[in-house]
């Protein structure tokens, strides 16, 4: 189900082709682009593993990894990897180990798995993982856990408190988050971490070149984003009082920037009063106009928030709303693949992301039309 | 004459006994009520000022005429008080006089001094219902489920006056609160099961599930407004024979109270009012609770004072706990039902450490 099965499928292609992919994604269309990376980045890489195990057997082995619980001692090359967070199952499969046990995701399909998951998955012809159990009040169900065997925990977006990883650690070396709760780092750092816990380590780098490669790309090819400031908040549901912003280490706040668009300087303020670990700060509808952004982008839960949001006679003034330099996402698959960005899910969203951007920047209002 | 206080403890020797509120002639009192009165219609309107002055944002005393008075569209900071301000202030009046009247209507009728609006089980059951409309039936917008909220309080308290009804005894104000007490349970739970159980639900009942009179819009008015007049005007109307029924239920009787009639009344009102306040603004806790008590201080047992006075005080007290949590948070708002929880908990020690504070 992980490397071994996936080498022969893998040899044909190696990294030329990754690179080809990028050149030509500035030319053509982002699905083509997506369909290739997809390809480029499971196949290469189950290659050079490969030959890097050969060559190099117990090479990167053990592995110490240090988080916010502790450090994880991984003895050798993890085959059975469970995670317990968000992103990180995208970056597991990208880099050629299929997990055994992934979280349900939000905006996933009915099984629970995204689009750009279950085909890097395919790609690899491994068998999708199981999906792991919460109680009604998040708890991990640990005997499931336990039931997978796992050689590896990964949990670098997770919240999971001493307590759990106590637990967790028993059962199999575990990695926490590197410094606060849902605070694994940029998803290149989470890319290079797990790298470097799979014995990945230059795979992991080049899908980071590679990924971000793209992204120059499609700043490149939007020159209007560049320098334009924006806020990247919540739809307003019926009854809200205040607008929710997130903060500038929120990883769909970074994806942003990393396009050419720079977080609008008045979050500096809200960040300053919002305690703990909280990624987002609220604003009352009274003072959102002292935030000033040429753009602003949210998410929704539901269509009929947006409609709430953009009829609500206060938010509507808002400058960035009036003028029509706004991007709502309602479709939760794209929510997802812009909020918990990986190196599977940024080629996936890119093709549907710029689009609405640019629509936003240029003051067309853009609301995208959920996939089916 | 006690008008309220717990149950085992209505002997009437003690209801007898000269204190400053029984033993001072009436002149001086009537007075002082008057007084009490003046004060409360000012404390009111100086509160329902307050509310469209104040909020996060500072904004001129003059724009705020205007905005009221000669309304300028193309004005941000005017359409902030027109359509945040306003309609909050609006609600927080309509829902306090509710929840104040519903308060002190359930500690006269249940004589129980430290019952608040939720003790019959009405905001148990306006809450599930509501959960139940948002996690199964998938509405989202208030103005949708206050229907629910509605159908559910009604259904929930028709329930509690049925359990507690049960026996020989019929319905008495014990067995009554019992009833409600145990209910109440049952629906919270079912309620959170629903809501943990979907995080969806969570996310729509957020705004709804601590009290805020914030963010509604005035939809809700040609709903809300004649179901609460209506709630008021009943329970306003019981005054007189709350007041004989304080004396026992015996003694009610023979002066000619029909009992039935009265508790059937006094219940529907209860139901409207606090069906309605928590279909617009949540559960908002302590305030049916604090101000029936505050009224009390001043006015002595006699609920034809205590009820109209809570009218006015509690829509008052409302607002200023709603503009307090507006001013307190640097960035964003506090809701109300957060303010008047922590304003109500010392006070609720403070009630049941001090029984005799509110003349009991």
């Amino acid at each position: 189900m992980s490397d071994p099965t996936a080498a022969p499928t893998a040899t044909p292609a190696p990294a030329p082709r990754r690179t080809r992919v990028w050149t030509r994604a500035a030319g053509l269309a982002f699905a083509a682009a997506l369909v290739l990376t997809g390809c480029g980045s499971g196949t290469s890489g189950s290659g050079t593993d490969d030959k890097t195990s050969a060559a190099n057997p117990s090479g990167a082995f053990p592995v110490s990894i240090e988080h916010a619980h502790g450090i994880a001692t991984i003895p050798e090359k993890p085959k059975r990897v469970v995670t317990v967070s968000w992103m990180n199952q995208d970056v597991v499969a990208a880099l050629g180990t299929v997990p055994v046990g992934v979280d349900k995701q939000w905006g996933g399909d009915k099984d629970g798995y995204h689009p750009w998951f279950r085909d890097q998955v395919e790609k690899l012809g491994g068998e999708l993982p199981e999906v792991l159990n919460y109680g009604d009040s998040g708890e991990m169900d640990f005997e499931q856990i336990l039931s997978l065997d796992p050689d590896l925990i990964i949990g670098l977006y997770s919240g999971i408190s001493d307590v759990d990883y106590k637990r967790l650690s028993e059962i199999a070396p575990t990695l926490a988050y590197t410094k606060k709760p849902f605070d694994g780092g940029t998803w290149q750092d989470m890319t290079r971490t797990i790298g470097k816990a799979l014995g990945e380590t230059e795979k992991a780098e080049s899908l980071v070149t590679e990924v971000e490669g793209g992204l120059a790309t499609v700043a490149k090819e939007n020159p209007e984003f560049q320098g334009k400031t924006f806020a990247y908040g919540m739809a307003l549901a019926p009854g809200a009082t205040e607008a929710s912003l997130y903060l500038d280490y929120d990883p769909r706040v970074r994806l942003l920037t990393e396009i050419g668009f720079e977080n609008t300087p008045s979050m500096k303020a809200i960040a300053s009063a919002v305690q703990g670990a909280n990624w987002y700060g609220g604003v009352s509808m009274e003072k959102l106009d002292s935030i000033e952004a040429d753009v602003y982008v949210g998410w929704a839960n539901n269509p009929k928030e947006v409609t709430h949001s953009l009829n609500d006679p206060v938010f509507k003034r808002w400058a960035p709303i009036q003028d029509k330099n706004y991007a709502f996402l309602q479709d939760p698959t794209l929510s997802m693949a812009t909020s918990a960005p990986t190196v599977l899910s940024i080629p996936w969203a890119m093709e549907r992301y710029v689009p609405l951007l640019a629509d936003a920047v240029a003051g067309k209002g853009a609301v995208d039309t959920p996939a089916s | 004459m006690t008008t309220a206080s717990p149950p085992g403890e209505t002997t009437p020797v003690r209801r007898h006994t000269p204190g400053p509120y029984s033993g001072t002639g009436p002149a001086p009192r009537h007075r002082r009520r008057v007084a009490v009165l003046a004060a409360a219609v000012v404390f009111l309107l100086a509160m329902t000022v307050l509310s469209v002055m104040v909020g996060a944002r500072g904004i001129a005393p003059g724009t705020v005429w205007d905005a009221l008075f000669h309304f300028d569209s193309s004005s941000d900071e005017q359409v902030m008080v027109r359509e945040l301000r306003l309609p909050r202030t609006v609600i927080g009046l309509l829902v306090g006089a509710a929840l104040g009247l519903c308060g002190a209507l359930i500690q006269a009728f249940t004589r129980n001094p430290l019952a608040d609006p939720g003790i019959l089980g009405v905001n148990a059951g306006a809450g599930f219902a509501v959960t139940f409309a948002v996690g199964v039936l998938g509405l989202t917008d208030p103005t949708e489920f206050i229907w629910f909220a509605l159908a559910g309080a009604f259904a929930l308290t028709v329930l509690v006056y049925v359990l507690g009804s049960l026996g020989a005894d019929r319905a008495t104000p014990v067995k009554l609160t019992l009833a409600g007490v145990a209910l109440t349970a049952v629906f919270s739970g079912l309620t959170s099961a629903l809501t943990l159980k979907s995080l969806k639900t969570l996310d729509v009942t957020r705004f709804w599930d601590v009290g805020s009179i914030g963010g509604r819009s005035l939809d809700v008015l040609p709903v809300a407004l004649p179901l609460i007049g209506a709630g008021l005007l009943l329970g306003l109307f019981s005054a007189h024979s709350l007041n004989a029924l304080a004396l026992g239920d015996d003694s009610a009787r023979s002066l000619g109270v029909r009992l039935g009639a009265t508790r059937a009344c006094v219940v529907l009102a209860v139901t409207l009012l606090a069906g309605t306040a928590v279909a617009v603004a949540g559960p908002i806790a302590f305030i049916g609770l604090m101000v029936p008590h505050v009224v009390r201080w001043f006015t002595g047992p006699d609920q034809r004072w205590i009820l109209p006075l809570t009218v006015l005080v509690a829509p008052a007290f409302l607002l200023a706990a709603d503009v307090v949590g507006r001013v307190v948070l640097p960035s964003g708002e506090l809701r109300v039902g957060l303010v008047t929880a922590l304003v109500g908990a010392p006070v609720l020690v403070a009630l049941v450490r001090r029984r005799n504070a509110s003349g009991l």
